[in-house]
């Protein structure tokens, strides 16, 4: 029924608009209402220069490329005559018929937007509207046609060499559909197309509207055409015209039915930095974690320290306390606020201290950064380097931040490790590594075990007699000897090689280091009958 | 078959772009495509074409000096639009009027006009298009260079970008013609063909003689296992290591040993790089040296030299190729090093162990150790990453447990900001929680899944094993023999069973499946039916394998070495050139 209210309402309308079109002057839209017809055929004869250039441009490229290419050497050759003659280039729009009464329905255009006269067919409309400038101070006011006849030839020419002899029938048939297309395209702007050509045009890059979609049905009917096409941009236009044209919660009501539909307004929103609509409308869509995380996202983003903890507690209780499903991220970012508010103070207090230059172990390890917004185990590394020695009940106390972050003793024993080799604090690390045996005997028990700590005390230097003690803790022997050797630990690696009754290796050892004390050593070792080799 | 066509074509289309503004003009494009613009057209190119001054598009600069007439090329995004915008504003308010042209990249958006309009700018600006889609890097290789597609698509379910990947296909029809058999493995690659196959519809005239004969389009979401492996080869190697962008690397003063940065462009051109882009590592640097010792003859020879004439054939043959050939080689040595120095710091060796593992399926708490290693001593980020997804992704998600854990330990130590991140990945399907309903009969169900696929299409070689690293027959040879990139084989198990026309079987171990339309046949009786005809003898033997989300450089060398044992001619073309760690921080969080 739609489409033929607008079929019947076409010619009424096509008429009508020539009228307004032609406002310019009385007597032209006299003219044009007798002769209706002359009217036809005069934009017909246009639109041939128009849609030859296009005729190529379907069968060889779509982008208009091809018959640029084509053009391209008068094109360059031509542009400087061509601007000489014209005020500005934006007129490079407004090819000879356009001069004419026609002008105004060019510039009537030019308010729609470029939409309109940017298309797939304009790139050869514009050739051919440059090729005609150097002619068109002369030929400006005369026939027109004399210019279109000149573009056809010209056209049929590339086409003749392309395709041979052009089928006559052909070329006749696509001159009546062009002439369809022409009809549908006045009309256009005051009837509505049916959405199938409209979404045909958006995927061509071809000029199209959407304010003549106003019955709900037909808005949708766009949308969900267009998801079908699956033309991205199409998508997101129906959307967004939806959008604009009913009620809040119609249009909420259609997006939670339409999921791609909804991805696309949900992608336009962060495009657009509309943070608030975005967590909305995911909140709408059932999708609270994703709006959880958004928020969260921007909390985090906040720079200012003190806000960005009242933010986060915001989130928290808006977005993640309120979700039972979310209750495991809910407690890492309970965890994240409270490292926020663990930092502040220390970060405060220790940025004086390093101003005031007194305190030693500042001087010694100048700080690199700001503790703020730096993760659990860079906070946790950093307090064991500065702050090792504080009482649990201390902010920057290592063993608070292990216990309220739940560290696992691997890891607790893998940083403080580090931190405490960096800061050559060896009684630290043998303290730390000490574990109560059951009388109160004690023993050295490393969780990460003891190659690992031999790796990273050589990484920080450890002197030789370090390195040994933990070394001779490592229990696998071959393991052992190859951290003897990385580590150049001379003397484990001849007990290693000794316990692992390898009397060439340690003859190896001799020759090889024959000049060093350990040398002497092996060679001692080498006399030693109460060894018993392999 | 010549791919530079391609490029003849966009350069003529940029002509007539940048034509459509007589006299001199400012061009003001977006730094994303510098790189891609260099290799299509070049700024002697702009020059020619009335390009005076060349500016980045940044944020930061509010107004730009100049002339009266600019050009702006950019991505069709909102924020670009949004800093054009801007700048307009700002310089109409200081009175300067000018000519505004804005070319969009790939296309013109809806969403572009809608900024342009509402800042109110729309009125003085021209809007154009610059169809850039493939372009070639090399001459098997094409890419649009379009990284935003996987986290646009995959994460956020834009469909936007589907219209260039399939108005790219039509662009390459029209040039090769119509290609007559075409599986689209996976979702993204169905919806592609479909949206192709519309555009075809729209046109009149179909083309019937073909020059490529196979189009293989696949998602990468059928294969995420390939970019979370370390690679082995050269180029892939070079391109995680420093980045090789749309073909060009750029190595570090320090690296080279010289005064500044050297950039190189890595081609087919460059005769040294040709025969060891694709080699596994540990045949690259004896290669290199065998090759040093032979240039260092030539130098030699200048000291042999007797006669006059021979001088002169020294001077103006050899030595200029020598020196060029040894700087080429003095800078992959320096290359070498420098990747030898990184995988020795960062305890390459067990990080291989327990990837291959994980590839294997066994030693599983061995792995989650060493991830949770890697994370209490704050390793790059991206590598632990990498090896939680490959967990995730071989076993069909982490067990609630383990996920719990090793999510707690990345956010200790990487930051709790990548909670995001994490919700990214689960959103992908990379790195997933496994779901709780009877424990038993689901992790039976699911960790097949991977499995049963390595197993068929024989993903990991069986231990023990030998694949010839130095004369690889075997495309698993990329990843050091430890696995062949799915995604390949799945072209290999297609090409070698043509016949069938039908994989459901390993379809419907894909997500999305494989959906298959075949046009023509060689070999069947039925082939009058059929209105498509090659061009040459080749052409049913060309290949176009066009990967959807990103490509990386193993995969390429993969197809390579298929092609070679197969006699076929493989065009690759992607989206974007990816690694694993460009793909992973695409969707991380930034701090």
């Amino acid at each position: 029924m739609d489409a033929d209210d607008g079929e019947g309402f076409g010619d009424f309308r096509t008429r009508k608009k020539n009228i307004f079109d032609d406002d310019v002057s009385v007597e032209a839209a006299k003219k044009i209402i007798t002769s209706a017809r002359f009217d036809d055929d005069d934009l017909d004869d246009d639109m041939e220069i128009l849609d030859l250039g296009s005729s190529t441009t379907s069968v060889k490229f779509s982008a208009g490329t091809a018959p640029s290419s084509k053009t391209m050497p008068d094109l360059s050759s031509l542009a400087t005559p061509a601007s000489s003659s014209v005020p500005s280039p934006a007129n490079l729009r407004i090819n000879p018929s356009a001069a004419e009464p026609r002008h105004s329905f060019g510039s009537f255009q030019k308010a729609a937007g470029h939409v309109r006269s940017q298309s797939l067919t304009i790139a050869p409309l514009k050739s051919g509207g440059d090729m005609q400038f150097p002619k068109v101070n002369m030929l400006r006011g005369s026939n027109t046609g004399s210019n279109s006849s000149l573009t056809i030839e010209e056209a049929v020419g590339t086409m003749g060499r392309k395709f041979g002899s052009m089928d006559v029938d052909q070329m006749q048939q696509e001159i009546i559909q062009l002439r369809k297309q022409l009809l549908a395209a006045r009309k256009e702007r005051w009837t509505k197309m049916p959405v199938d050509l409209t979404l045909r045009r958006i995927m061509k890059g071809e000029p199209y509207s959407l304010e003549n979609y106003r019955a709900l049905e037909d808005k949708l009917s766009l949308l969900d055409k267009a998801v079908t096409l699956m033309d991205g941009n199409a998508i997101t236009a129906a959307v967004l015209h939806l959008k604009k044209t009913v009620k809040r919660a119609t249009f909420q009501q259609e997006l939670m039915l339409r999921p791609v539909a909804a991805n696309h307004y949900l992608a336009y929103l962060r495009g657009h930095f509309e943070h608030a609509e975005l967590i909305d409308t995911l909140s709408m869509l059932g999708r609270s974690e994703e709006a959880a995380i958004v928020k969260y996202r921007l909390a985090c983003s906040t720079g200012d320290i003190n806000t960005k903890v009242s933010s986060l507690k915001a989130c928290l209780r808006a977005h993640f306390e309120a979700e039972p499903s979310l209750a495991g991220d809910a407690s890492l970012i309970r965890e994240h606020i409270d490292l926020l508010e663990r930092q502040r103070p220390i970060e405060d207090s220790d940025a004086r201290l390093e101003a005031e230059g007194r305190t030693k172990v500042f001087l010694d390890f100048p700080r690199r950064f700001a503790l703020v917004n730096m993760p659990v185990t860079t906070t946790l590394f950093y307090c064991c380097l500065y702050h090792y020695h504080l009482q649990e009940n201390s902010f920057a106390s290592p063993v608070s931040i292990k216990k309220r972050h739940e560290l696992p003793e691997r890891q607790f024993v893998w940083t403080a490790v580090s931190a405490r080799a960096k800061a050559k604090g060896w009684t630290d690390i043998e303290q730390l590594l000490t574990a109560k045996g059951w009388f109160g005997g004690k023993k050295l028990k490393a969780a990460i075990g003891f190659g690992k700590v031999v790796d990273i005390l050589h990484r920080f230097q450890a002197p030789h007699d370090i390195l040994a003690k933990y070394l001779e803790l490592v229990e696998d022997l071959d393991t052992r000897l190859t951290l003897a050797k990385k580590t150049d630990c001379k003397k484990a690696m001849i007990e290693t090689l000794v316990k692992q009754k390898d009397r060439a290796g340690v003859e190896e050892f001799a020759r090889k280091y024959s000049a060093t004390i350990e040398a002497e050593y092996a060679r001692r070792v080498l006399r030693d009958e109460a060894i018993r080799w392999k | 078959m010549d791919l530079h066509e391609i490029k003849r074509i966009l350069k003529d289309h940029l002509t007539h772009l940048l034509e459509s503004m007589p006299d001199q003009k400012d061009l003001v494009i977006d730094p994303e495509l510098t790189k891609p613009l260099d290799r299509v057209a070049g700024i002697a190119f702009l020059k020619e074409h009335g390009v005076d001054k060349i500016f980045k598009l940044e944020p930061s600069q509010k107004s730009l000096p100049g002339r009266g007439k600019r050009i702006y090329l950019v991505r069709a995004n909102m924020l670009n639009m949004k800093y054009i915008a801007d700048q307009i504003t700002a310089e109409r308010r200081l009175g300067q009027t000018r000519e505004y042209i804005v070319i969009m990249v790939p296309r013109r958006l809806h969403v572009c006009e809608v900024i342009l309009e509402n800042e109110g700018v729309f009125g003085h600006v021209t809007l154009e298009e610059f169809r850039l889609d493939l372009f070639p890097l090399d001459t098997d290789l094409l890419s649009l260079e379009m990284h935003s597609l996987f986290k646009s698509f995959y994460l956020e379910g834009d469909y936007t970008h589907i219209h260039t990947v399939a108005s790219s296909l039509v662009t390459l029809q029209h040039l090769y013609g119509r290609i007559p058999n075409v599986y689209a493995i996976g979702k993204l690659s169905k919806m592609t063909y479909d949206l192709m196959k519309t555009m075809h519809d729209h046109e009149e005239g179909q083309q019937t003689k073909f020059s490529i004969g196979q189009l293989y389009i696949i998602d990468r979401e059928v294969d995420f296992v390939t970019p979370m492996c370390t690679p082995m080869t050269y180029e892939a190697l070079l391109d995680e290591t420093f980045g090789i962008e749309c073909g060009v690397i750029e190595l570090g003063a320090e690296i080279v040993g010289k005064q500044q940065n050297v950039k190189m462009l890595l081609t087919s051109n460059d005769p040294i790089y040709t025969e060891i882009r694709d080699c596994h590592f540990s045949s690259v640097f004896p290669f290199l040296s065998a090759k040093a010792k032979e240039l260092h003859a030539i130098h030699e020879k200048k000291n042999s030299l007797t006669s006059i004439g021979d001088l002169k054939n020294f001077v103006t043959q050899d030595l200029g190729r020598l020196k060029q050939q040894q700087a080429a080689l003095s800078h992959h040595i320096s290359a070498c090093e420098h990747i030898m120095k990184t995988k020795m710091k960062q305890d390459f060796e067990s990080a291989i162990r327990a990837e291959h593992n994980l590839l294997e399926g066994s030693e599983t708490r061995e792995c989650i150790a060493y991830m949770e290693n890697t994370l209490y001593r704050q390793d790059p980020y991206l590598s632990s990453l990498r090896l939680l997804c490959l967990l995730s992704l071989t076993q069909n998600g982490l067990t609630p447990r383990d996920y719990k854990t090793l999510k707690t330990d990345f956010l200790h130590s990487h930051g709790f900001e990548h909670l995001a991140t994490f919700f990214s990945l689960k959103k992908l399907g990379m790195l997933v929680e496994q779901e709780q309903t009877s424990k038993v009969a689901a992790v039976k169900l699911r960790r097949s899944q991977f499995r049963q696929l390595a197993n068929k299409l024989g993903l990991v070689p069986k231990s023990g094993e030998e694949v010839m690293t130095k004369n690889p027959t075997d495309v698993s040879y990329v990843f050091g023999a430890a696995y062949a990139p799915l995604t390949v084989k799945i072209v290999e198990y297609i090409l070698q069973h043509e016949a069938l026309q039908s994989f459901e079987d390993i379809g419907r171990m894909l997500p999305g499946g494989i959906h298959t339309h075949v046009k023509y046949r060689a070999a069947s009786k039925g082939a009058a039916k059929t209105t498509f005809l090659p061009v040459g003898q080749h052409s049913p033997r060309t290949v176009l394998v066009y990967f959807l989300g990103g490509c990386t450089f193993s995969e390429v060398a993969a197809l390579r070495t298929l092609a070679q044992r197969e006699k076929l001619q493989i065009i690759v073309a992607t989206t974007a050139m990816i690694t694993g760690p460009s793909l992973l921080d695409s969707v991380c969080e930034r701090k």
